[in-house]
């Protein structure tokens, strides 16, 4: 018996199916461990819903959420089966967080059962299924919707497709009658009020024209197709009208939709799994380009491994599959990381077969050992995409904990003003605050997010630093009387010390209770700033004259990050 | 029996290994996601290694003192398993919780080890393991990472006795004894409990087996009990000291303690909604009652189902970790000390499922382990909501600290219904990054310039303490007096709680005092002369305590210009 290491066994496919649920679901618990350990979580999406049942209660949120409306805009109040679920889980918000992340793991855990159901039916290849539900639990593609809470929808009309798909191919392959189609019928409903990006996955029948063309004769494929897409057309015909405003009128919504948009939405999607320090795939231009040039490249040779081991017929099926679950973002502006929930179903199935192949198979090495290399990029960024829910969460857990020590600390203002220090995580806190009104158990308060370069003109009360903190801002004044040398010619040190760093001085009334300062020219802190009873000098390495320019003499209050502004200081051109 | 039960034992060990790995962190989910800690300890080192960095830690902790308190610098081991793990306590807090329940795992495996090495009875062994893990006496010690010394001794302990077994059986010689020395060393100094340790070896005289080699049990005995004798001896005076009384310490021992704590903590486990040991002594009857009927239910299927020794083996075992903290005072018995025990309790249920013949013998030990997890679910939970609310009131209280000016001192105010022991739990003896005390609401009166609310907030205090739930009228148009009274004066009404004991009470508009404040139960209403509304702009209403000079602020009171009665 050939020998593996212990840790292996894990990995290998119990024989009884029970097994396999059992295995799949603990390994979803180990796999997503940073994701069920987030004491926070991620986006407004998921504190809107909070918000709103602890002001309003339960039955107005039912009554603003879990109904069916066509709505205005293309992503407004049309997933009542979604906001049900993810209503009920924010019972959980504020005592036990991890239980929401839990939940979101469990679901993810309950897609790759199904999914493992689902590939072996349709392949009969139980390896293949198992590995594919395995690549399943930890690729990148999945992680975003797993980890935010909020994009629970991703996962649920996935969860339902998959039922369907079963149910569907139990009818087609003659071991179901019409309980199967009812249940093809109800799992549609479901998907279309979890998610209206459900309206595709009728079309993952065509995976059997794919691979045989001879179904297309098959009445039962067509039945059940029909009857697939009837809850997907009464939905469609339900918000017709607002469907037809998304394309027509050209309005302010970020989800106005533009067939423009699909290049590089594409292109974006496609390079994503390959790309591991990309966490959100909107940042993906500041990627370097010889990491995009790899992704992409790693993903074209995914392609060709696919076509060498199989045909190009399973290239084209990979594709399909791939970009089918994204068809209907395509269209909208900006992307998406949770988008790629259901295109990590073609992705892992594809490596799940190429890992799956015969012993025996021509060139066998070289077809499973490119994919592993390109598994082994994926997981890294599946480590790094939890990595950054896990401290974005930590974050956000400390914005809204300072957020209310200042509001309370501060006798309830009815607005908040929070500048963001340069150095902070500016758009964790933009998340946090967007369209809130609540903090804690108090409403309704007026939040707004000051940026650092909108300072001067915005009035602000409270600071955001790099570690998260909100800061009540008492001013920060310093009585400054007199500073210099205000000038020194290029290349000359003014007061050039021992270590031939250059000196600053800046005589002030008292520097009593000011804490620890930071002296800065041009935004460069000084190597060395001595705080005495009326006089602050900073050393600065003898590089910063050496170029010539203005630059901003300003003192940094270091625990609060505050700024105050000292005057221009001129290093002279040459003459 | 054996056949029928679902959890069948792997037959490989490997497979076991993984499964329990499982196992421990599918039921310590609660543990490992916990965004906080438990008490000071853990938060201490973690601040003597952030400011004074982790080679004065080092050289602080990892020595070996004689002179100290009973809990003090003797624990090297630990304290470099703790200083390391506590690198990840600020970025990774679930990290260091992970590693607390990996250690657990691998006391499960090294007891599953331990015992197929002992009888050979693998289903006995995969049982008592999986019950180890989720025992209600294990919990605290896994869920507070400042007790990992209490898992640590045991870890080296079974080792210890691995070794020990192989050369008692004659499998393993001088290497096996070596490796007994040396794992006595690390449990004496991961935690000096562990000198009891080698009374574990009376296991063999309990349940003799076939190729036991007496003289070398007594070998093993005494290689096992050298290091504990000569870390006994280099503490002897302080110990000697400490059962005179000359110790003025929360730890001094006496012998008085000792039947009433052990009565306590062997009622511990089924009492399943105490989360602390001392409070197992303070507990309804009805629950007491059903504590002591759930242990002599206990005894008694273990006389039935084997014999008397085997009761008393169970006693001695259960006991044996306990005798080095049983003489310490009632108000010192923690749920930590009693993971040793955690491995008699959980052979012992174990063995009882085994044993029975039929349903109705297998539904009361099944009883007992469902209480058992019932109160292993409630320790888990009582250290999530605890680890949650020091978590909040550690960020809160460190904006707090910064934005007062870092203050040498900061006087807290616990409001009612707060979680209080998260508070105190911290502040214990706690001098970084300041000094605290902590006022009861009973002692409101005194001023306290923060404030600890029922969110775990801790906040600056803003003034008064009074809830204002409504007040009225928010707003006007100019000059026309809103609420006017007959006196010709507006009028303003504030709905509040918490009124009592606030002494006396003015209304300010825009800093200006009411003509007239009236104070009432939950309603304080103002009077303010017409001038006040001749002015359109936005003011603040507030409420002012004279005696403090403290005030709260109510809201805007806005007087809009005409042009608004047009808009409106």
């Amino acid at each position: 018996m050939k020998k593996t290491l212990p840790i292996l066994d894990l990995f290998n496919c119990p024989e009884q199916n029970s097994a396999v649920f059992a295995r799949l679901i603990l390994l979803s618990i180990l796999i997503c461990l940073v994701l069920i350990a987030n004491p926070g979580f991620y986006s407004h999406d998921e504190l809107e819903k909070v918000d709103h049942i602890l002001r309003y209660g339960f039955a107005d949120y039912f009554k603003d959420y879990v109904t069916l409306k066509p709505g205005e805009g293309f992503a407004f109040a049309v997933r009542p089966v979604a906001y049900f679920v993810e209503g009920v889980v924010s019972l959980f918000f504020h005592k036990y967080p991890y239980m929401i992340h839990l939940v979101d793991v469990l679901m993810h855990g309950a897609a790759a059962c199904l999914l493992f159901v689902a590939a072996f039916r349709l392949s009969g290849n139980r390896k293949l299924a198992w590995a594919g539900a395995l690549i399943f639990l930890a690729n990148p593609l999945v992680s975003f919707s797993v980890g935010w809470s909020g994009a629970l929808m991703d996962r649920l009309y996935i969860l339902f497709g998959l039922v369907a798909f079963i149910a569907a191919h139990n009818y087609i392959s003659r071991q179901g009658g019409v309980k199967s189609l009812l249940a093809v019928f109800t799992a549609s409903i479901l998907a279309m009020l979890s998610k209206e990006t459900a309206l595709i996955l009728p079309l993952t029948l065509l995976a059997y024209l794919l691979f045989s063309f001879e179904s297309i004769k098959s009445k039962r494929l067509w039945t059940a197709f029909a009857v697939w897409v009837v809850p997907v057309l009464l939905f469609m015909l339900y918000r017709l009208p607002a469907l037809v405003g998304s394309f027509t009128v050209k309005s302010a919504s970020p989800y106005s939709a533009s067939l423009a948009n699909a290049p590089e939405g594409i292109f974006v999607y496609f390079i994503y799994p390959f790309l591991p320090f990309l966490t959100e795939s909107h940042n993906w231009a500041l990627q370097s380009p010889a990491f995009i040039g790899i992704a992409l490249v790693g993903h074209l040779a995914l392609l060709a491994v696919l076509w060498l081991a199989f045909s190009f017929r399973a290239v084209l099926a990979y594709l399909f599959g791939y970009v089918l679950f994204l068809v209907p973002i395509l269209l909208i502006p900006g992307t998406g990381s949770h988008y790629l929930y259901g295109s990590g179903i073609a992705f892992s199935i594809a490596i799940g077969a190429l890992l799956a192949l015969k012993q025996g198979h021509a060139q066998r090495a070289l077809l499973t050992a490119i994919p592993i290399g390109l598994l082994v990029i994926a997981f890294l960024h599946t480590l790094l995409n939890q990595q950054y829910f896990y401290r974005t969460g930590l974050c956000m857990d400390s914005i809204e904990n300072t957020v209310e020590s200042a509001y309370l600390a501060d006798g309830k203002p009815d607005t908040m003003s929070v500048v963001i220090n340069p150095d902070a995580p500016g758009h964790v806190l933009a998340r946090f605050l967007h369209n809130k009104e609540m903090i804690g158990s108090y409403f309704p308060v007026k939040f707004q997010v000051v940026n650092w370069d909108q300072r001067q003109e915005i009035q602000y009360g409270y600071i955001f630093n790099c570690d998260c903190l909100v800061h009540k801002l008492e001013p920060f004044k310093l009585a400054v009387k007199n500073w210099g040398p205000q000038s020194t010619p290029l290349n000359a040190i003014p007061n050039q010390q021992p270590d031939g760093s250059g000196a600053l001085w800046i005589e002030v009334e008292d520097t009593k209770d000011v804490g620890e300062l930071q002296v800065m020219i041009g935004g460069q802190a000084a190597t060395l700033t001595s705080i005495q009873p009326k006089v602050i000098t900073a050393a600065f390495s003898p590089e910063l004259f050496a170029q010539p320019g203005e630059k901003e003499l300003a003192i940094k209050k270091v625990a609060t990050g505050q700024i105050f502004p000292i005057g221009r200081f001129v290093v002279e051109p040459a003459k | 029996m054996d056949q029928k039960l679902l959890l069948q034992c792997p037959p490989r060990n490997r497979a076991v290994f993984i499964q329990l790995f499982f196992i421990a962190v599918a039921s310590m989910l609660a543990i490992i996601a916990n965004p906080g800690f438990y008490r000071s300890d853990e938060l201490n080192i973690t601040s003597h290694i952030q400011r004074n960095g982790i080679q004065d830690y080092l050289s602080s902790y990892l020595t070996l003192e004689p002179h100290q308190e009973f809990a003090f610098n003797v624990r090297p081991v630990a304290y470099l398993v703790e200083g390391l793990v506590s690198l990840l306590l600020p970025d990774y807090p679930f990290l260091v919780h992970l590693a607390d329940v990996l250690m657990h795992w691998l006391v499960a495996v090294l007891l599953f080890l331990a015992i197929v090495q002992f009888c050979g009875r693998r289903q006995l062994a995969w049982l008592s393991s999986i019950l180890f893990i989720i025992s209600p006496l294990a919990v605290f010690s896994v869920g507070w990472t400042g007790a990992l010394m209490d898992r640590l001794y045991l870890l080296f302990g079974l080792l210890a006795f691995l070794a020990a077994h192989a050369y008692i059986t004659g499998r393993r010689g001088y290497a096996a004894l070596a490796v007994v020395i040396f794992s006595s060393v690390l449990a004496m100094l991961s935690k000096e409990t562990a000198l009891v340790l080698s009374a574990a070896l009376a296991v063999y005289w309990f349940f003799p087996i076939q190729n036991m080699n007496r003289r070398r049990l007594w070998a093993a005995f005494l290689a096992w009990s050298l290091p504990v004798l000569l870390l006994v001896l280099y503490r002897l005076p302080y110990l000697i000291e400490g059962f005179k009384g000359n110790i003025n310490s929360a730890y001094a021992p006496s012998f008085l303690n000792a039947p009433i704590a052990l009565f306590g903590y062997f009622l511990f486990p089924f009492l399943p909604f105490v989360e602390e040991a001392s409070f197992s002594l303070f507990q309804p009857m009805f629950y007491t009652a059903l504590a002591v009927a759930c242990n002599l239910i206990l005894l008694y299927l273990i006389v039935r189902a084997f014999s008397v020794r085997t009761l008393l083996a169970y006693l001695i075992g259960y006991s044996l970790f306990l005798i080095p903290v049983l003489t310490l005072p009632i108000t010192h018995m923690f749920a930590h000390y009693l993971y040793g025990s955690g491995v008699a309790f959980s052979i012992a249920l174990a063995a009882l499922l085994l044993a029975a013949q039929d349903r109705l013998h297998l539904l009361l030990p099944a009883l007992l382990i469902a209480i058992a997890s019932l109160h292993t679910l409630v320790i888990q939970r009582y250290f999530y909501r605890h680890g949650l609310c020091m978590h909040t009131m550690l960020t809160s209280l460190n904006v707090a600290y910064v934005d007062d000016n870092m203050p040498k001192h900061m006087s807290i105010l616990a409001m009612p219904g707060s979680q209080v022991q998260s508070l105190s739990y911290y502040t214990e003896g706690r001098k970084y990054p300041t000094e605290f005390t902590i006022l009861d609401w009973d002692k409101r009166q005194e001023w306290t310039d923060y404030v600890f609310n029922c969110d775990c907030i801790l906040h600056k205090r803003p003034g008064i303490l009074l809830e204002v739930k409504e007040w009225g009228p928010v707003s006007t148009i100019v000059n026309n007096v809103a609420n006017r009274q007959s006196d010709g004066n507006g009028a303003f009404w504030i709905k509040v709680e918490k009124l009592d004991e606030l002494g006396r009470l003015e209304v300010l508009l825009d800093g200006q005092p009411a003509l007239q404040t009236k104070v009432r139960p939950g309603l304080i209403t103002a009077k303010f002369p017409p001038e006040q509304y001749a002015q359109e702009g936005k003011y603040q209403l507030e409420i002012r305590q004279l005696e403090s000079g403290k005030t709260l602020r109510v809201g805007t009171f806005v007087v809009e210009p005409l042009s608004a009665i047009d808009k409106n």
